[in-house]
């Protein structure tokens, strides 16, 4: 990739990288570094907002209380469940109907804007929208006895309300990650296609090895922002269920977000967060260790 | 050819399928904002009003809300789509010291939940005399890691033959930046615009936490304000808000959408 | 090119915070409410003392109480501030808030719900505004399934069999709302009919009696009631009431304002919470509402008092209670008003919060709601009453053991400085606060490298 035409000397060079990543440098130093390393502090103490001023060193304490903490658990597994469930439906089906879309030849355009509709509202009026929608009389009902099937109290029965908030979110996300791969698709070189053709590839041949790793890195890119946004779910479940019915629906953040301010545990809370996020970056590390490997192999037959 | 056609009409019924189910809570959401309820009428049946209409337009503060949130908008939009270039390329082009880890903090920022870090950053905006102005809603933003990820893929998937030709020409790094990467990231920015434009224009916690006073406050908080009873949501007021609010996104995506599909195709990447 | 300065300049001066006009003294005021209701107080009391500024900020209900968490634990709590009155307890056994004893005790006889402003005998602030639940019903269902439509159900047993004759789910017709898949709200419609029972959550040494079994009476009549209910969300059971599809909902005096808007057609009437039996137990709801406090930083106590004062007269409160109809006036005096005494339903409120009760103030009570809110919600999804009552008694002796931890912990560190106990004062750290940061750093810093290196190691391996 760097060729030997790269003249640019390493003195100058460093100076560019420095200008370049500057601003990400700075935002970071000024607005992150120091939320971050509080928080973190703030998971080995015990911090009553009450007492601000006195907040007391406790080790290990909030690491240790996850384990008997049987919400923490099952709200662990909620999560685990919604992310297993969603990410890959939502990047499946956004691949689907970015295709499905970039080959129809009649409107094509109307298509593509009411896919990403439901992406600009925030999630927030979403939920509210489909809180009716699921309710016993609602639409989603209405639907179902038309084909005679039975209907639902989808939010109020517990074992619907997490696949309830779970649809919700696959359809609220489809149509923006849809349009990432369309952007991604446009920029595979028509050329690649047409040779293929020549060569007599079947229509999935062509997808299988040129587009799909043509597209790789926006696959990575989408599947490593899609699952790390699902494992932070929350206005939908705030909206929705505050984590019931019976704490079918209590997510990790929905639970880190009680601690800290209804029950006001800000260390336990902060402690939870940190849980999370190293389970964030396992999850990642591991997605894109597999996701790299297949790149790379897909990269070799090809 | 026939083959081809008949491929082309189950295509667009299976589309036009979809679609209607991605439609039908738009249209409920309409609809509830211009109808009001009689009882024992079900959905779609209704009296036609304006009056959430006029409730949500016709509150004193909506022209300040919809100001300030313009403005924190247009700054944190032109902000990111040159920095996130910039720092994207330098990820995805350069090798630095440090470089994996300076990437995983910008994945750090977007995995740690902001709920974690509300207590600290009215903190830190406080000591730094920014609590409660618009500043706190832009600077914090004006690099967001989502856009950096996205920028570093993108430029990483883009053909490197072209940079080095200019390099070839004499041009320097600033240079190859603005002329080679940037026309060719079109898609890739305006996919960044769309995003920072709804993922801005919706932001609730951080706004709210923020700040405190009317004059500062965005249209988020405006409308969670004047929607949300102590014990019942109006329905109405906050639909007509929602349908109100989304038109500005509508008409970003609307203008950048044809840079996404057509940006590439038109680009240089054909040579 | 100098237009484009000027307008840059300009854009930058709107960001500047409002400019601080010089005043002697001024107090910011947190609240909900429009601020419609709240600027023309303040203006009239700016204009009667002159050199006091009152800020108004109104604050969402959805996220009001973190907001305060996060300005209380930044230190930059609000001057005066309205609270819910369930959260009082909590507030005040932490000694968030100022004693106001001296500076309100003389208006005890003019003002109501004065309990969950009080805690040992002290007073913490000012009754704002107040309100109950009463029982809706349907008059047109209930003339369609043979039963009196202007008379409501007066006991349990009456409730059941109104619920049994109306409810045709086939019609899209319910006997009776009752919420659900909201177990932050259950307290307040379950509670009702176990204090009407005589059942209690606390009792006076401060021991838990939740599993009493007036109250495992009260929870087995619910769990009947239940057969005929259309379960859901408060403002889904307030809508499908509106549509007239349920024979009764508990609910609140919101929906008068705006039921005859929404819903001219609507023929309901309301009534008082029904009674265990016509000789036994009372009629009884959830009484609760909004309380005014100073913070303990407030910065002009006698100011912000007659602020507060001046705030929750009758006819500074009235035009809130008028427009929204969500709260009453905490002042006696505004029951005299035409607007009360020409509407026989409101006055169902007025009777029903005489009788009504709040839940106790108790430095535990965020922690009880859950429970008992656990409790209920757990039954109504069918595990057995025994269970879940011995659940909600042994989880309560475990927050309660966690409290005095807690509460030693504080007494520690506010009496001596030795030990690991770090004290960071809101205008700096101390050395310690240092250390434990590089401590925090460090950690963070190695884990990522850690992760960063086995990630690198793979990767060269594959």
């Amino acid at each position: 990739m760097i060729g030997k035409t790269r003249r640019v000397g390493p003195i100058e060079k460093s100076q560019q990288v420095l200008l370049f990543l500057s601003p990400w440098l700075i935002t970071f130093a000024v607005f992150w570094l120091y939320p971050l390393i509080f928080s973190l502090i703030l998971s080995f103490c015990d911090y009553d907002v009450f007492h601000p001023a006195l907040f007391s060193f406790a080790g290990f304490k909030n690491y240790l209380r996850l384990f008997s903490d049987r919400d923490f658990i099952q709200s662990f597994f909620n999560t685990l469940i919604f992310v297993i469930g969603t990410t890959p439906v939502t990047t499946l089906l956004a691949l689907t109907l970015a295709l499905m879309v970039n080959s129809v030849t009649r409107g094509s355009e109307v298509f593509r804007s009411i896919f990403f509709l439901p992406s600009i509202i925030s999630i927030v009026v979403t939920a509210t929208i489909f809180k009716s929608l699921y309710s016993p009389v609602g639409a989603l009902n209405s639907l179902l006895a038309i084909f005679g099937l039975p209907g639902h109290a989808w939010l109020v029965e517990k074992n619907l309300a997490l696949p309830a908030i779970m649809l919700m979110n696959i359809w609220a996300y489809t149509g923006y990650y849809m349009v990432l791969y369309l952007a991604a698709l446009k920029a595979v070189p028509r050329q690649l296609y047409e040779a293929a053709e020549v060569d007599g590839a079947s229509d999935w041949q062509q997808f299988r090895y040129i587009t799909l790793p043509q597209i790789h890195y926006m696959t990575i890119f989408i599947l490593t922002v899609n699952t790390i946004r699902s494992w932070q779910v929350f206005p939908e479940v705030f909206t929705l269920t505050r984590g019931g019915p019976v704490g079918s629906t209590n997510t990790l953040v929905h639970h880190l977000y009680e601690t800290a301010f209804r029950y006001h545990e800000m260390g336990y809370s902060s402690a939870i967060s940190y849980v999370l996020l190293a389970i964030i970056m396992i999850f990642s590390l591991l997605q894109m260790y597999v996701l790299q490997g297949i790149g790379r192999k897909k990269g070799k037959r090809q | 050819m026939k083959q081809h056609s008949s491929r082309q009409k189950g295509l667009f019924a299976i589309l036009t399928a979809l679609a209607l189910s991605y439609l039908y809570p738009w249209l409920y959401m309409l609809m509830r904002s211009f109808m009001r309820h009689e009882p024992g009428q079900s959905d779609g049946q209704g009296l036609f009003t304006l009056d959430f209409y006029r409730l949500v337009l016709g509150n004193a503060g909506f022209p300040t809300y919809l100001f300030n949130s313009f403005l924190v908008l247009t700054v944190v939009l032109v902000a990111n789509v040159v920095f996130s270039v910039m720092v994207g390329y330098a990820f995805a082009r350069y090798k630095f010291p440090f470089k994996n880890f300076l990437f995983w903090m910008v994945l750090v920022t977007l995995m740690v939940p902001k709920q974690t870090l509300m207590i600290p950053l009215l903190d830190l905006m406080v000591r730094l005399g920014m609590h409660n102005t618009l500043w706190a809603l832009i600077l914090p933003f004006c690099v967001d890691g989502f856009n950096l990820f996205l920028m570093k893929q993108y430029i990483q998937g883009l053909p490197a033959d072209l940079e080095d030709a200019a390099r070839t020409d004499g041009a320097g790094e600033i240079g190859i930046l603005w002329h080679v990467i940037a026309p060719l990231s079109r898609p890739a920015i305006a996919v960044l615009i769309i995003n920072t434009a709804i993922i801005n224009w919706n932001s609730f916690l951080f706004p709210l936490i923020l700040t405190d006073s009317a004059s500062v406050r965005t249209l988020p908080v405006a409308l969670a304000m004047f929607s949300q009873g102590p014990y019942a949501t109006d329905w109405g007021a906050l639909m007509a808000g929602a349908a109100v609010s989304s038109l500005p996104i509508i008409a970003i995506f609307w203008l950048f959408q044809k840079e996404i599909i057509e940006g590439i195709t038109s680009g240089a990447l054909k040579d | 090119m100098y237009k484009t300065v000027i307008k840059s300049i300009l854009l930058l001066l709107l960001l500047v915070p409002a400019l601080v006009q010089g005043a002697d003294v001024e107090l910011t005021f947190w609240n909900f409410w429009d601020p419609k209701f709240i600027l023309p107080v303040i203006k009239q009391f700016e204009k009667d003392n002159p050199g006091v500024k009152i800020n108004n900020e109104q604050v969402s209900w959805g996220n009001g109480l973190d907001k305060i968490v996060v300005a209380m634990a930044n230190g930059r709590a609000p001057d005066i501030c309205e609270l819910g009155s369930t959260w009082m307890g909590k507030f005040m056994a932490e000694g968030a808030l100022l004693d106001v004893t001296d500076k309100f005790c003389d208006l005890k006889p003019d003002y109501m719900m004065w309990e969950p402003a009080t805690m040992n005998g002290r007073l913490y602030g000012m009754p704002w505004l107040a309100g109950t639940r009463v029982m809706f019903y349907n008059r047109t269902l209930f003339k369609n399934a043979g039963l009196d439509p202007d008379h409501g159900p007066e006991t349990w047993a009456e409730l059941l069999e109104a619920a049994r004759l109306i409810h045709n789910p086939e019609k899209g017709l319910y006997g009776f709302g009752m919420n659900a898949g909201e177990g932050h709200i259950l307290y307040k419609k379950f509670m009702p009919f176990a204090w009407g029972n005589g059942g209690k959550i606390i009792d006076e040494n401060d021991a838990m009696v939740f599993d009493s079994p007036l109250n495992r009476e009260a929870l087995d009549f619910y769990l009947r009631l239940k057969e005929f209910s259309y379960c859901e969300k408060q403002d889904l059971l307030d809508e499908a009431f509106k549509r007239g599809r349920l024979g009764l909902a508990i609910s609140g005096s919101w929906n008068f304002a705006r039921y005859p808007i929404d819903a001219p057609e609507l023929d309901f009437g309301v009534t008082l919470m029904p009674k265990p039996a016509k000789d036994k137990g009372f009629s009884t709801s959830f009484f609760g509402g909004e309380i005014l406090v100073l913070f303990k930083s407030c910065k002009d106590p006698d100011v912000a008092a007659r602020f507060v004062r001046f705030l929750t007269t009758v006819e500074n409160t009235l035009p809130i209670t008028r427009e929204a109809l969500v709260s009453f006036p905490a002042h006696k005096g505004a029951y005299k008003d035409a607007m009360f005494t020409n509407d026989p339903r409101l006055n169902v409120f007025v009777e029903q919060m005489k009788t009504a009760v709040h839940p106790p103030v108790h430095r535990l009570w965020i922690e009880l709601e859950k429970i008992i809110n656990n409790t209920v919600e757990r039954a109504m999804y069918g595990e057995s009453p025994d269970v879940v009552f011995a659940d909600a008694k042994r989880e309560f002796a475990r927050v309660a053991q966690r409290d005095s931890n807690g509460a030693a912990a504080v007494a520690n560190a506010s009496g001596s400085a030795a030990g690991a106990v770090v004290s960071a004062g809101q205008n700096g750290g101390s050395s310690q606060v240092l250390l434990l940061t590089l401590i925090g750093v460090g950690t963070l810093l190695n884990a990522i490298l850690l992760l960063f290196l086995i990630y690198e190691v793979k990767k060269n391996a594959s």
